[in-house]
């Protein structure tokens, strides 16, 4: 009775041995990958909210007593373009990682949502063509300085039947704005250097 | 009856309309018939994967223990793939990678490993397997036809004409998936009996 107790728990141990392990060594061989991918992703994603030549590696900055990191962007010839920031408003599922890229007048030319877990069906439609043309358009004709559901007297269609994930969007596009206005002097400010091509070198 | 194996998973033993099993991915899935083929695709290669290996290891594995072994054998090679799928194949995991980590809790695929791939032999665990991951897909598309078609107007994506001019939104809510789900086991029920001849 023991013995076959002693038994069965030597099992139970070398499979969890072996899971573990072989989970440690994946984890160590695509860690490096995956992240990798992400940072290939989220440069695509820049370059799509604010077309630009070159962009700045990290840049610390401090709105509201808040530490956020933005990248600010620069033509061919140096000068600055506007500068890209990544909000993650809380929606109805989790948080909205949203990508912002805003211009040198502080207007929004572009976003990309980069993960959301909103509802299916619902609220993950904010990713959907629909939504995204609308954004366009409304981006395009004149980029609003406040963004709000048109329910609550603004201007953005929200998403049927997903006003909190809509309304939580429209609060990242402001946070975004919040900090360009705060950062105003020193992103317009930031030099442009042969550095800043490479991503990664200044840190 | 090797062969039957295959089958028996797509009608007699449907996974969703007969042993309910993996309801809740069911439900959270099949808003769309494009979730519910990627649902149904990758849970297939997981099921053949892991019943192959359970059914290797059938006989090695302590029978008081046997659910716990499952459990991490399963949930480890899942992983192992997700890594695997997320570092080389961004684009797939930009699709499919919802999915794996509902797999995991999928209980179609402890349930067979338990009570099919236990007790028989790598081929027919096999056949199983993929007669179970069809059936499965078989289930969540049925689901998923009428809630997308009813609640989005589309199907795939696409919008159907009629259809699209006023989607009824709670259908692809989740009592929408509960009223289709009960509705299509009920169909299922009624054209058994009916063939019986009852």
């Amino acid at each position: 009775m023991i013995k076959g107790m002693i038994n069965t728990g030597i099992f139970l141990f070398v499979v969890a041995a072996i899971s573990g392990v072989l989970l440690a060594f994946t984890q160590n061989l695509t860690a490096p990958i995956i992240k990798e991918n992400e940072i290939i992703a989220e440069n695509n994603a820049q370059k799509e909210v604010l077309p630009s030549d070159s962009f700045s590696s990290n840049i610390k900055g401090e709105v509201n007593g808040k530490t956020i990191y933005y990248r600010v962007g620069f033509d061919k010839d140096g000068k600055v373009t506007g500068a890209v920031f990544k909000v993650s408003p809380r929606g109805f599922g989790g948080l909205i990682n949203t990508m912002v890229g805003i211009n040198a007048e502080g207007k929004i030319i572009n976003y990309k949502i980069l993960s959301l877990s909103e509802t299916p069906g619902l609220g993950s439609k904010l990713t959907s063509e629909k939504f995204t043309n609308n954004m366009k358009a409304l981006l395009t004709s004149d980029s609003p300085d406040v963004f709000k559901v048109k329910k609550d007297g603004g201007n953005v269609d929200a998403v049927t039947a997903a006003t909190i994930s809509s309304r939580a969007f429209c609060n990242g596009m402001n946070e975004a704005l919040e900090y360009y206005r705060n950062l105003k002097e020193n992103i317009l400010a930031t030099k442009y250097s042969v550095l800043s091509q490479n991503e990664g070198v200044t840190k | 009856m090797t062969i039957d194996n295959l089958f028996k998973g797509i009608w007699k033993e449907n996974p969703t309309f007969v042993i309910a099993l993996g309801i809740c991915p069911t439900l959270a899935v099949t808003t769309s018939m494009t979730n519910a083929l990627g649902m149904g695709i990758a849970a297939t290669c997981v099921l053949i994967c892991s019943n192959l290996f359970i059914s290797l290891i059938r006989k090695i594995v302590p029978d008081n223990i046997r659910i716990p072994v499952y459990i991490m054998v399963i949930a480890t090679f899942v992983t192992i793939i997700d890594k695997l799928i997320q570092a080389y194949s961004p684009a797939l995991s930009q699709s499919l990678g919802i999915f794996i980590p509902l797999i995991v809790v999928n209980c179609i695929i402890l349930g067979r490993a338990e009570a099919f791939a236990s007790k028989n032999s790598p081929i027919d665990s096999i056949l199983d397997a993929i007669g179970m991951g069809i059936g499965f897909l078989i289930g969540l598309s049925c689901i998923a036809f009428f809630r997308e078609l009813l609640g989005e107007g589309k199907l795939y994506g696409f919008p159907i004409p009629y259809f699209k001019e006023d989607p009824a939104l709670i259908m692809i809510m989740a009592p929408g998936g509960f009223f289709v789900f009960g509705l299509l086991r009920a169909l299922k029920k009624h054209l058994e009996l009916r063939r019986a001849g009852k």
